[in-house]
């Protein structure tokens, strides 16, 4: 209910966003979703990046929360999968580093159609509201 | 450094024949001529008509020869006597020569026991000295080259695992202080004051791991020169307002004077991140030498013609003289009770040290142990000439 509000609604308030937090630590995802939750969004967690892409693929969500560094398939590999079918502008892409990409890398990609930003892990909680309200 | 050896070949030959030919050809001809003259004279005056003038023609050619004969001789004994000096020199300076051009282990045969072959036989104990030398040498250039291979693994190493630590250690670092906030903003139901406080104690903790991590990275990002500076434009004025807002948290918690010198606005070009690094660890460092309750921290400026000298005063316990020469290195610490109570990861100053310096600027202090301490730093004030000016 609270999904079909969020897109039926042009005036989005941030209780129906719908945010997908994809990270393998399954205590991050956790964490992130009892606060999203707590806070009223709607949250969906994958702990695989080829699992998050098909998601991102075939759901629309408000904002994608995407973890850098992953086993097999990161956050780095979802972008440019994304950005091969062109498909990377329609999203919102919140990215989480733990500083093992460059500084400079991370902003070359923030850059990007469909990057809203990057938060250093570990992130605060109250400055990632901050960015999904803006 | 190669010396070259100009030895003409015939000299030797020339000056031992010579100095063989003239006296030999002296001793021998002369009394063969004297005795000649006088023999002919002998047979001039007795000259009859039994001896014919042709016998003594006879006698005239018979001498010539003797004495032809006696010079050829002479002339091939002395070639030859020359020769026999010469040859064993020359075959010494070919030897000389193939060991300048590098080849050590020209054998040469020693032939009786002359001067020149004693000269022979030192050579060949010098090339012998020089060879096991050499291969001595060898061994050692060998064993650094593997040493040098070995530490440039140790080193590529050593950054894949900083690289993975700084990651391993800061993912867990990241549900740890997620739950703290969640539970500190009573998200998670309300909390007793007690409670409350055990947080606190466990987020300031996380919190200061989480520095110690970032220092740690930072440290090795300047070893390496990996750290790229993203210099832009910054008003001075707005920056030490939001600089102002971040520290006074920090000073508050230990009850502190935080006092800031006025300043006329000015345009730097430089990295902010980095500056309000640099400022913070000052005043973290400061923080820790200052006396709780009457400690006092004052950010100030002084502008010179091109520069900017920036300084954060405290009015702390000052660094002891014998410890000021090392607090620029790597993981050394001031070891009193204070900063053994703050911890620190030692590497909050050569961090500012090598951001201050990859800005363009340098780095000092002046410490006193009744005044306390003044760490400067300065920036350029010249901005870069835009495209348009161009």
């Amino acid at each position: 209910m609270c999904y079909i509000l969020s897109i039926t609604n042009p005036c989005k308030s941030t209780q129906y966003m719908k945010i997908l937090v994809v990270d393998d630590n399954v205590d991050i995802t956790g964490m992130f979703a009892k606060y999203l939750s707590l806070k009223g969004y709607e949250c969906v967690v994958s702990n695989t990046g080829q699992n998050a892409l098909s998601m991102i693929k075939n759901q629309s969500f408000d904002y994608v929360i995407l973890d850098m560094s992953m086993p097999e398939f990161g956050g780095l590999d979802v972008i440019e999968s994304l950005e091969k079918e062109d498909l990377l502008k329609n999203n919102k892409i919140i990215i989480l580093t733990a500083s093992s990409i460059s500084n400079i890398d991370i902003e070359k990609i923030t850059k990007k159609e469909g990057i809203t930003t990057f938060l250093k892990k570990p992130v605060q909680l109250s400055e990632l509201l901050q960015v999904m309200s803006n | 450094m190669k010396k070259k050896f100009k030895l003409n070949n015939n000299f030797i030959a020339n000056s031992i024949q010579n100095k063989i030919l003239i006296p030999m050809l002296l001793l021998s001809l002369v009394p063969t001529f004297i005795f000649g003259i006088i023999f002919l004279n002998n047979e001039i005056s007795n000259l009859d008509s039994e001896k014919s003038l042709e016998s003594l023609y006879l006698d005239i050619i018979f001498f010539s020869m003797i004495m032809v004969s006696t010079i050829i001789l002479i002339i091939v004994f002395s070639h030859l006597v020359a020769k026999g000096i010469q040859n064993p020199i020359l075959e010494l300076k070919k030897a000389f020569k193939e060991f300048n051009g590098g080849k050590y282990d020209s054998v040469i045969k020693i032939k009786g026991h002359d001067e020149v072959s004693d000269l022979t036989q030192s050579f060949q104990t010098f090339q012998e000295y020089f060879i096991s030398n050499n291969k001595i040498k060898d061994y050692y250039q060998k064993e650094l080259e593997l040493k040098i291979k070995e530490l440039k693994k140790t080193d590529i190493l050593k950054d894949e695992f900083a690289s993975m630590i700084t990651h391993e250690l800061k993912t867990p670092l990241t549900p740890i202080r997620g739950y703290c906030e969640m539970l500190k903003e009573n998200s998670l139901g309300e909390l007793t004051s007690e409670q409350l406080e055990c947080i606190e104690t466990i987020d300031s903790n996380a919190f200061h791991l989480e520095k110690l991590i970032g220092d740690i990275l930072d440290a090795q990002k300047l070893d390496m020169g990996h750290i790229v500076f993203n210099k832009t434009e910054i008003h001075l004025s707005t920056f030490i307002h939001e600089l102002t807002k971040n520290i006074q948290p920090l000073v508050d918690k230990k009850n502190i004077q935080l006092k800031i010198s006025s300043i006329s606005d000015c345009v730097l070009f430089t990295d902010e991140q980095r500056l309000r690094q640099i400022f913070y660890n000052l005043v973290r460092n400061a923080i820790d030498f200052v006396p709780e309750n009457s400690g006092v921290i004052e950010l100030g400026f002084k502008s010179s013609k091109n520069d900017l000298i920036f300084y954060v005063r405290d009015n702390g316990m000052g660094i002891p003289k014998d410890k000021q020469s090392n607090i620029f290195k790597k993981f050394y610490q001031v070891d009193t009770a204070q900063t053994r109570k703050h911890g620190g990861s030692g590497l909050g100053l050569v961090i500012c040290k090598g951001m201050v310096e990859g800005l363009g600027g340098k780095i000092w202090f002046d410490s006193d142990r009744e005044k306390g301490t003044t760490f400067y730093f300065s920036l350029s004030k010249i901005l870069p000439v835009s495209n348009e000016v161009k």
